[in-house]
């Protein structure tokens, strides 16, 4: 019974998938109501399944191996299986709730959102929807196959859901790259997964689970593993040098930002490390290069997000740089810290992407914050939602953020190898955060300038321009209930989320989450990660918190200052900007390189090989065998004489040619 | 059964002959009637001997003999076993798509004024070239295989050397030469077989004693005989670096003569290397298994580089098809039975994945008559079910799970790792490539503003798929997804023949080997008492 259920909580999205998907191909787009009821319907019934599950099998689910559920036999090649099989666990089941409760509450704010896009309606649920059965496979597989089969199956809803406004090219351009930048990545993973299934002779959990716990692989193999399969979460999860695609990927719709490229998606190589832990945990030299690039990930996108001036870029930024964090924490082996700043941050970042979703429909789509400023008159709940994400994610004390940052801080911190090192990197990027985040909300929502006033002479602008417009929008747009509620249980949750993990300074015991992962995954991390880091004392934990409650007050008062106080709106005039926030604001000229000395160079070699290898070199090689060919023919034709005395000649004598040339060639 | 859905066709042919020609401006019902009736009788044949088909028979069944000749070794029978079974269902399910194809084309092409020509000659040729396919799949005589190898070689040129575009002569005469210069070495093969079987009996019957007495042949022989073999499958592949002909004969055959090229015809090869080469040179192939892993791995590159490069959508897709049946090659030398069954089902999937994408390629084609990339752009706004379509095309082709293609190249790499795990790295770059050309092309054809060949093209003509020409494309659909999610499917009717064969080789190998061995510790001692003498 509950296999099935759990089967039917999968497999619901993708039946709203179907209908939603044929109907879209209809030239008269159907009734939105319709499409609402399968689209929203199925996965508002899909996370209640969950529920249901989580309360009356909640001991087979803590347990090691969880809930199984084989629905059906996918591959079965010599030793290779791998099944349409689920297994919801402890980590699982933790990662199904946020998939599929923040996944409905974004699709109840897409009802909102997307109603003006009416031929469109339709497919924008059916990718949502489908992005849900994909995710879904991806955290519930019961082996790795089915996990990249999810794990391929995001990056296809993600490429469609990029470019969604197909038409406009960046759109385009953007979709492509995200699908492309991921594949580099899933070639490591696949290398990482064929080594996994070569040295442990399987690629479903349990049975691999079994196999390190009776066996031990090498650890420099374990290493190798580990890294190729990291490189698979780069691309993924948008760590350097693979982060590039995602802030690209800000031209889908907001909510398909706030969904794919916030609170889930991107966390799938957060959940993937943990779902491995027995490999990664054996592999400490990976796991400290993993944090690393968590850490350098983290900073160097923080410093881009300083400057930007797009509302979403700076959140695409700030998630590039939140997921660093996770990684940092995954990488010292704090893999509670970890999951635990996945969650917090799937609420206060899925909040922030709404919020700033229901500022631009306010704005009947603008998204450049210069343009923006003294929204708070006018959207005074959006408002103060934001202010409560931003405190959130800032690190400010009592919130959410507060508890998972600093406890990841706090285990950088410990660690042995370059510990203060990855502290320092995520200490700077704290500030940054802090710094920027309250930017955005100043430069939104405050200063003196005046978002609505701007709003119409923009328009004027655009009337004297073309001499039409698209009717007037002299006010706001209003935002209904449908994308203000999700907001609200968003802000409740960025509120409260952090209670699951209260400090052990102030609780003297080790944070519930951290005792829950330990408990459910494959291995405690906590027990195996102990010897990677130093002992801490309270008073040093004290102060190190403190060190950064007072960053965070440092980066929202310095906002403050510059924005609010002196009102100092960034320019758009280039040469007006220093040399650094130049730097900043052009993304440190990564995507520049990357173009100049790989996809170039590339591109040229591919219309060298084909305009000189194979054209000039091979097919004319060819062409001139050919010819010769043909005029040996013009001598062989004089044979044909058409006399049948004559080819029987000719068929004697090659006969006899032959035996003497392959006799003679065994002698 | 097999006889029936074999001959068919031809049948059909004698009946088109008897026709009296005539010259119409529309397309002639009637012989398209005729031609499906043959076709779909051959499908429905193929379709109840699937239901006859057992799984765990390793050997041929469901045989059929005609005509047995002990004096000169040919005897005609037709069988099929599990490595011949997919690939003679895809054949027959993919003829009547086409055939169906080629009509609705004519048909749309006579709305534009385009005069249908010489119609009896071109569906004869479709129906003796469906005839010569199913043969070869079906045969299980090297003689009568190799009849219909060179039987498939007349309606194919023809069809490309008259109904082909503008460079049609060149590519006709290169597609000529290129695979009868390959044919040559294939019949030499087959005939020295003869020469130095010495067990006394006389056959080419495809059998387990012929593999054995193979075995005892000399050493060079073997080496020799290998690679008249084996030139002559690369070529029909084709293989880098002679590929060549591919590119050319694709992109100026007619649509149908492309998806059955794509579909079944480079199939011939590496099923030729699958049914002969291995099983047959278990020894040298093992040499050489380097040798062609690299081949494979060059192909699936360079292919994707030179697709990528391409500025004509067929030429693309083409290129793609280097770069897929570089995996295939790869998958073969895996030695292993994953490899292998990857290997097997990336060529059904490649046939029923890049048939598909060449269908659709003509079907635009018979309306812009343009196949230069730059002249489209915004297709998924003037044509949505189409553009969908394309898309799942495109996703077989790159290999997402859930689509065929994953599983096969899954299957291919994961199987070729644990045989050489350098060579597999290289390989799945191959991956990333075949994303960056199938993307880049979806996205300059579909995505963007509409271009303004396209506008003006629309202006004639409706850009929207038809009802017929979806229908065909459903089946393609419909294979793409029911094999991604269920390859058991296919996986299921190779894998008693693959065990088989890899065990035999492995037997044969392992004895060699001890014989060898003896060999050397005769060799040894010899020299040992030779220097006792001294």
């Amino acid at each position: 019974m509950s296999e099935a259920l759990l089967i039917t909580a999968i497999w619901l999205p993708f039946i709203g998938f179907l209908f939603n998907g044929l109907f879209s191909l209809k030239k008269e787009p159907i009734s939105q109501k319709a499409v609402i009821l399968f689209g929203v319907g199925s996965v508002l019934l899909s996370f209640i399944i969950f529920v249901i599950l989580t309360i009356s099998e909640n001991a087979i689910i803590m347990s090691k191996t969880g809930l199984g559920a084989h629905f059906f036999t996918w591959i079965d090649v010599g030793h290779l299986k791998s099944d349409f099989a689920y297994k919801l666990d402890g980590l699982s089941v933790f990662m199904a709730w946020i998939v599929t409760g923040i996944g409905m509450l974004i699709h109840i704010y897409s009802t909102g959102y997307m109603e003006e896009e009416k031929p469109h309606f339709a497919r924008f649920f059916a990718y949502l929807n489908l992005f849900i059965f994909a995710m879904l496979h991806l955290v519930l597989g019961d082996s790795l196959p089915l996990l990249f089969l999810g794990w391929e199956g995001v990056g296809l809803c993600s490429y469609l859901l990029i470019g969604f406004d197909y038409d406009k090219d960046f759109a385009a351009e953007a979709g492509k790259k995200a699908f492309i930048t991921n594949r580099i990545g899933d070639a490591g993973f696949l290398i990482g997964m064929f080594l996994l299934f070569q040295h442990t002779g399987t690629l479903n959990y349990d049975i691999m689970n079994k196999f390190f716990s009776e066996n031990s692989l090498d650890t420099s193999l374990l290493n190798l593993i580990a890294i190729c399969l990291f490189i698979g979460a780069m691309g993924k999860s948008a760590q350097f040098p693979l982060y590039v695609w995602l802030p690209d990927a800000m031209a889908g719709p907001t909510p398909v930002s706030a969904l794919i490229h916030a609170a889930t998606m991107v966390t799938a190589g957060v959940f993937m490390i943990a779902r491995l832990a027995p490999v990664f945990l054996g592999a400490p030299e990976a796991s400290t290069f993993i944090a690393f690039v968590g850490g350098f990930t983290a900073l160097l996108s923080a410093l881009i997000a300083l400057t930007q001036t797009d509302i979403k870029k700076v959140l695409a930024y700030s998630t590039v740089s939140q997921l660093g964090y996770m990684f940092m924490a995954m990488g010292v082996g704090a893999y509670g810290a970890g999951l635990f700043h996945l969650m917090t941050h799937a609420f206060f970042k899925a909040l922030l992407f709404l919020g700033s979703g229901a500022v631009i429909i306010a704005l009947h789509h603008e998204q450049d914050m210069r343009r923006m400023g003294g929204l708070y008159k006018h959207i005074k709940l959006v408002a103060i939602l934001f202010w409560i994400a931003a405190i959130a994610i800032s690190g400010i004390p009592g919130l959410s953020g507060f508890f998972s940052k600093d406890m990841i801080l706090e285990m950088a911190f410990t660690y042995k190898y370059g510990g203060s090192i990855l502290f320092l990197m995520g200490f700077l990027t704290a500030i940054l955060t802090s710094f920027y985040i309250f930017r955005l909300i100043f430069l939104t929502f405050h200063t003196s300038g005046d978002a609505v006033k701007k709003m119409k002479e923009a328009i004027h602008h655009h009337h004297d321009e073309h001499g039409h417009g698209h009717g007037h929008h002299e006010t706001l747009h209003p935002l209904r209930w449908n994308i203000l509620g999700p907001l609200v249980i968003l802000g409740v949750l960025s509120v409260f989320g952090g209670y699951v993990g209260l400090p052990h300074v102030i609780t003297h015991q080790t944070p519930g989450i951290v005792q829950y992962f330990d408990k459910v995954l494959a291995v405690p991390p906590t027990e195996l990660s102990k010897s990677w880091h130093n002992h801490i004392d309270g008073g040093l934990a004290y102060s190190l918190m403190f060190g950064s409650i007072l960053v965070a007050f440092i980066g929202l008062l310095f906002a403050w200052f510059r924005y609010e106080k002196q009102n100092n709106i960034p320019s758009e005039d280039s040469k007006k900007r220093s040399f650094f926030v130049n730097l900043s604001f052009n993304k440190f000229f990564v995507d520049e390189i990357y173009e100049i000395f790989l996809l170039k160079p590339i591109k040229k070699l591919a219309v060298f090989s084909y305009k000189v290898i194979d054209d000039k070199i091979i097919d004319a090689f060819v062409d001139a065998l050919g010819k010769n060919t043909l005029k040996i023919g013009s001598v062989f034709r004089k044979m044909q004489t058409g006399i049948t005395a004559h080819y029987a000649f000719y068929i004697a004598a090659g006969t006899l040619l032959l035996t003497v040339i392959i006799y003679g060639g065994i002698k | 059964m097999l006889t029936l859905s074999i001959i068919a066709p031809l049948l059909a042919v004698v009946i088109i002959s008897l026709l009296p020609s005539s010259q119409k401006d529309k397309p002639n019902k009637l012989l398209m009637y005729i031609s499906m009736a043959a076709s779909i009788i051959s499908m429905i044949a193929s379709f109840v001997i699937a239901g006859q088909f057992s799984l765990e028979n390793e050997n041929f069944q469901l045989t059929e003999t005609w005509f047995l000749s002990s004096l000169s070794g040919i005897n005609w029978s037709f069988a099929l076993d599990g490595l011949s079974f997919g690939l003679y269902i895809l054949t027959a399910v993919l003829f009547p798509l086409g055939i169906y194809y080629s009509y609705v084309s004519l048909e749309i092409r006579s709305k534009q004024n385009e005069k249908p020509h010489r119609e009896k000659l071109f569906w004869s040729s479709l129906l003796i070239l469906e005839t010569s396919v199913l043969g070869v799949f079906a045969a299980q005589n090297l003689i009568v295989f190799y009849v219909f190898w060179e039987l498939m070689l007349v309606p194919m040129v023809l069809l490309i050397g008259i109904w082909g575009g503008k460079n049609r002569k060149y590519a006709t005469i290169k597609f000529f030469i290129y695979t009868f210069g390959g044919s040559v070495f294939l019949i030499f093969g087959i005939i020295a077989i003869l020469f130095f079987n010495t067990d006394g009996k006389l056959s080419f019957d495809i059998t387990d004693n012929l593999i054995m007495s193979l075995n005892n042949f000399p050493k060079h022989i073997k080496h020799y005989l290998f690679w008249a073999f084996i030139i002559s499958f690369i070529i029909k592949i084709p293989a880098f670096p002679v590929h060549t002909w591919l590119p050319h004969a694709h992109t100026e055959a007619p649509t149908v003569g492309s998806v059955i090229l794509a579909g079944v015809l480079l199939k011939m090869g590496t099923y030729g290397i699958m049914r002969f080469s291995l099983p047959f040179f278990p020894m040298v192939s093992k040499i050489y298994t380097n040798f062609f892993m690299l081949i494979g791995v060059i192909g699936i590159i360079y292919g994707a580089w030179l697709a990528w490069a391409q500025t004509d959508v067929k030429k693309l897709v083409a290129y793609s098809s280097v770069s897929h049946m570089g995996y295939i090659i790869l998958g073969m030398f895996s030695g292993n039975i994953i490899g292998l069954s990857g290997a097997y089902m990336q060529m059904i999937n490649h046939g029923i994945s890049t048939g598909l994408l060449f269908l659709l390629v003509g079907i635009i084609y018979d309306r812009t008559h343009t196949r230069e990339i730059d002249n489209y752009g915004g297709l998924a706004k003037l044509s949505p079910v189409y553009a969908i379509i394309f898309m799942i095309a495109t996703l077989s082709s790159v290999g997402l799970p859930g689509t065929n293609g994953f599983v096969g190249e899954f299957l291919i790499l994961i199987g070729t790792f644990l045989t050489s795990p350098i060579i597999t790295v290289f390989a799945v770059t191959g991956v990333i490539f075949g994303a960056v050309y199938m993307l880049h092309l979806y996205k300059q054809v579909f995505w963007g503003k509409p271009s303004e060949a396209l506008l003006k093209v629309k202006e004639k003509i409706s850009l929207n798929i038809t009802f017929k020409e979806a229908i065909i494309t459903v089946p393609f659909v419909i294979m793409i997804f029911w094999l991604g999610i269920k390859p058991g499917l296919l996986l299921d009717t190779t894998k008693a023949v693959l065990q088989k064969n890899i065990s035999q080789s492995q037997n044969i190998q392992t004895n060699m080997n001890i014989g060898e061995n003896i060999k050397a510790v005769d060799k040894k001692e010899n020299i040992e008492k030779s220097g006792e003498g001294s």
